[in-house]
């Protein structure tokens, strides 16, 4: 039985699909807590326009914890493209706002000490939890996390965090699975791992700031760290043929010279092995390019996907065509798709297939982008890009309020008519499609609109977990 | 110096409108706060504002049209702005001196807001309709001007304009206007040679060269408002002529006509106020009243 919900820096009844009904049930919980720079649609829920009026009928207690932005706060950040890098405060945080990280200390040295006093249910987690990342202030250190994260030697690591002494490991084999190291995040070992100055970040891989590009391919392996082990670019062996040639002269970040492995990153495959003398040896090129996979070998047919062993195509939950590849339909093992909540929409109901996304002025739920006039001024409000033919027979002028709608929602945006999306043939049926943008919801202080996302279903792939919120159906009419 | 230009290559934009974004701020330019400022008069287009406007210097035009003989469509970006002509006809009309050439050399056309009536004769003058003004006021008196001034304070300390800067994908660059010239020249030939048959240098030669060197890579219809041939309008002659002297002479006489104005009014009483430097006071000369004390040690002024 879940009863609260802690959300941290998110706004997922704006950013996930079946927003409208999601928001609906969280009315149920005892209690929310928002950790947030902004009072976004989900620290508001109940300010949503179809649940204002019945707003003091909600019983859930909510709390709003308001918490200091990227500038306030150091640690580390890191991108998509595994590059990690260490921030540096620049500000102090503005009002009574907190770290994420200050938050949950307080919240738990709290529990803690209730604990203590009045004891409750499950009290090892709480009252063993390593939790010894206190700086001289009293308040969290983000480099006593880093170790953490890092990894270190268990040995002495008590009086270690206390004194500034940790056995920071620089790697990810030097890990153990006899308790004598321990990690955070393994993959991360390295990126923190200078035992000389545990407290300057900038004598750490994830701090420094070197340019150096051998043979520039851009790579640039000393500024900062990229995990693994500080690898810039994945299966790096494949850039190469059987022979350990480059498939494109001065391109490859490894090539074999006949005699060892030149590397300009760091190899993703066995390159060198100890032999039985102890002497380290070069691995001459063979035909092992993946070695997170037992046999070393990339895969044809995989036995840990939930719903294939072989690549194969599927059509969306809800789709205008029948599945003319294998006659299968959808994803059979996709996720929540047997939920009544997600109202599945046939195309005879439903005839226009809709996507979402999002573009260039505004970020995700639009909780900051909104908050800086200039981008609202660059694209002033929400709007869905829909084909001339369409807009022609539904009689819509460029500029126009459209209302769009299915089982789960309708929505009311401007109708940008364009050329840029045609319609397809399908099946050997016209079939029109329209792009909604999605950075809109009703908390924002400068500008408001609907959710788009009340319109997707709230359904997802059986291996990642990644929403299905990219193809639907709707129909649409001038409002 | 030697003359700059500002680059523009068209098929190289990707319309992010970081350039945009980037002359707001350097130029802290505001943009409208109010609740849904915009949404009435949005068009369905990117191309948001519509226009340039009083506190807009530069935006990022959008024009689309189908391919003829293939599939998909052509999208125009253009980069409306001033452009910085060497036969500047805003320079030529304007009865203040406020429009010139940048002092330096490098072909900019800069202007001295304190000396703008806000006559807005730049603005008619202007072939591509850039100049913009902002204000109000008796007769137009605080009227005043706002274009693009090449972001000459960044100029003039070795720093690019502030668009230039925010380029991601390398559509726009700055340097000595010859470079930017052959560069340009070097884009549209090899444009031409992937079969953009209209691909042209644009401001290499019009208005008697331009200082924004653009790279267009379809025909200019598809960079609208943009002219094909800019000309002088014939309109400019007869204000730089006859209208200029006189409005030099309105200038004069809207500034004697207010004074005079302000001398007539019944009851109007302006305080004739003395500024005592040793003890910093401001005195009322006629009752001898410390009106203020300028604190100097508390950093007023």
């Amino acid at each position: 039985m879940i009863k609260g919900y802690w959300f941290f820096g998110q706004n997922p009844l704006q950013s996930l699909g079946n927003s409208k009904y999601l928001r609906n049930v969280i009315a149920n919980l005892d209690w929310l807590v928002f950790d947030d720079m902004y009072m976004t649609e989900t620290a508001s829920f109940w300010d949503a326009p179809d649940m204002r009026d019945k707003a003091s009928e909600i019983n859930t207690e909510c709390y709003f914890l308001p918490i200091a932005s990227l500038f306030e706060k150091n640690g580390t950040v890191i991108n998509s493209g595994r590059v990690m890098q260490w921030r540096y405060q620049a500000i102090e945080p503005r009002g009574d706002s907190k770290w994420d990280l200050e938050a949950i200390w307080l919240v738990h040295q709290r529990l803690r000490q209730l604990y203590e006093e009045e004891g409750g249910a499950l009290p090892d987690p709480i009252l063993n939890a390593k939790w010894d990342y206190a700086g001289d202030d009293g308040k969290p250190d983000m480099r006593k996390v880093a170790w953490e994260l890092n990894g270190y030697s268990t040995y002495g690591a008590t009086e270690d965090f206390e004194n500034g002494t940790p056995k920071l490991l620089d790697g990810y084999s030097k890990l153990k699975a006899d308790g004598s190291t321990a990690s955070g995040v393994w993959i991360y070992t390295g990126y923190y791992g200078n035992p000389d100055a545990p407290f300057d970040p900038a004598q750490q891989n994830v701090g420094r700031r070197l340019r150096d590009d051998p043979d520039g391919l851009n790579i640039f392996p000393k500024w900062a760290f990229s995990w693994p082990a500080n690898r810039r670019i994945l299966y790096n062996r494949a850039s190469c043929d059987m022979d350990g040639k480059p498939w494109r002269e001065g391109l490859a970040p490894v090539e074999w010279d006949g005699e060892k492995w030149v590397t300009n990153d760091v190899p993703d495959f066995v390159a060198s092995k100890t032999d039985s003398d102890g002497n380290t040896v070069a691995v001459e090129p063979n035909n092992k390019a993946f070695f997170m996979n037992w046999e070393q070998n990339a895969r044809l047919f995989a036995s840990t996907l939930n719903d294939m062993p072989l690549p194969e195509h599927y059509e969306p939950f809800e789709s205008p065509t029948e599945n003319l590849l294998n006659g299968a339909g959808s994803n059979p093992a996709m996720l929540f798709n047997s939920y009544d909540s997600n109202k599945k929409g046939t195309s005879g109901t439903y005839p226009i297939v809709a996507t979402t996304y999002s573009f260039t002025e505004h970020w995700s739920s639009g909780a900051e982008t909104h908050n800086a006039p200039v981008l609202n001024e660059m694209m002033p409000t929400q709007y869905c890009e829909l084909p001339t033919e369409l807009a022609q027979e539904k009689g819509i002028e460029n500029g126009d309020d459209v209302r769009i709608f299915n089982d789960r929602g309708s929505i009311v945006v401007k109708a940008m008519v364009t050329k840029r999306i045609t319609p397809l043939t399908v099946n050997g049926s016209k079939q029109y499609t329209i792009g909604i943008v999605h950075d809109w919801g009703w908390a924002n202080v400068y500008t408001h609109g609907d959710i788009t996302n009340d319109l997707v279903p709230g359904v997802g792939d059986p291996n990642s977990f990644i929403a299905e919120n990219k193809a639907f159906l709707v129909d649409i009419e001038k409002a | 110096m030697s003359e700059l230009a500002i680059y523009f290559d068209s098929s190289l934009c990707t319309a992010c409108r970081g350039c945009q974004a980037s002359c707001k701020v350097w130029n802290e330019l505001p943009s409208p706060i109010d609740f849904d400022a915009g949404k009435d008069t949005f068009a369905g287009t990117y191309q948001n504002p519509p226009d340039l406007n009083k506190d807009t210097r530069l935006i990022i035009t959008f024009k689309e049209r189908e391919r003829e003989n293939a599939y998909g469509i052509d999208w125009g970006f253009g980069r409306r702005a001033c452009m910085h002509c060497t036969d500047a006809a805003c320079v030529e009309v304007c009865p203040s001196g406020c429009l010139h050439h940048d002092t330096d050399g490098t072909g900019f056309v800069v202007y001295d807001v304190d000396k703008c009536i806000g006559c807005q004769y730049c603005r008619s003058a202007c072939p591509f309709d850039v100049p913009r003004h902002r204000g109000v006021g008796v007769q137009g008196a605080g009227i005043k001007i706002d274009k693009c001034t090449a972001c000459i304070d960044r100029v003039r300390h070795d720093r690019k304009p502030a668009c230039v800067g925010a380029c991601q994908p390398g559509a726009l660059d700055f340097g000595d206007r010859d470079e930017m010239i052959a560069k340009a020249h070097e884009r549209v030939d090899a444009l031409k040679a992937k079969g953009f048959e209209d691909a042209r240098v644009y401001g290499e030669t019009e208005m008697g060269g331009l200082h924004v060197i653009n790279v267009l890579k379809y025909d200019v219809s598809m960079y609208e408002p943009l002219p094909d041939k800019p000309a002088k309008s014939p309109l400019v002659d007869v204000l730089s002529k006859v209208a200029k002297p006189l409005g030099a002479v309105a200038a004069v006489g809207v500034v004697g006509g207010l004074a005079l104005t302000y001398a007539l009014a019944h009851g109007y009483h302006r305080d004739k106020l003395y500024y005592d430097e040793k003890n910093h006071d401001v005195i009322d000369t006629d009752t001898g009243e410390v009106v203020k004390h300028i604190d100097k040690e508390a950093g007023e002024r």
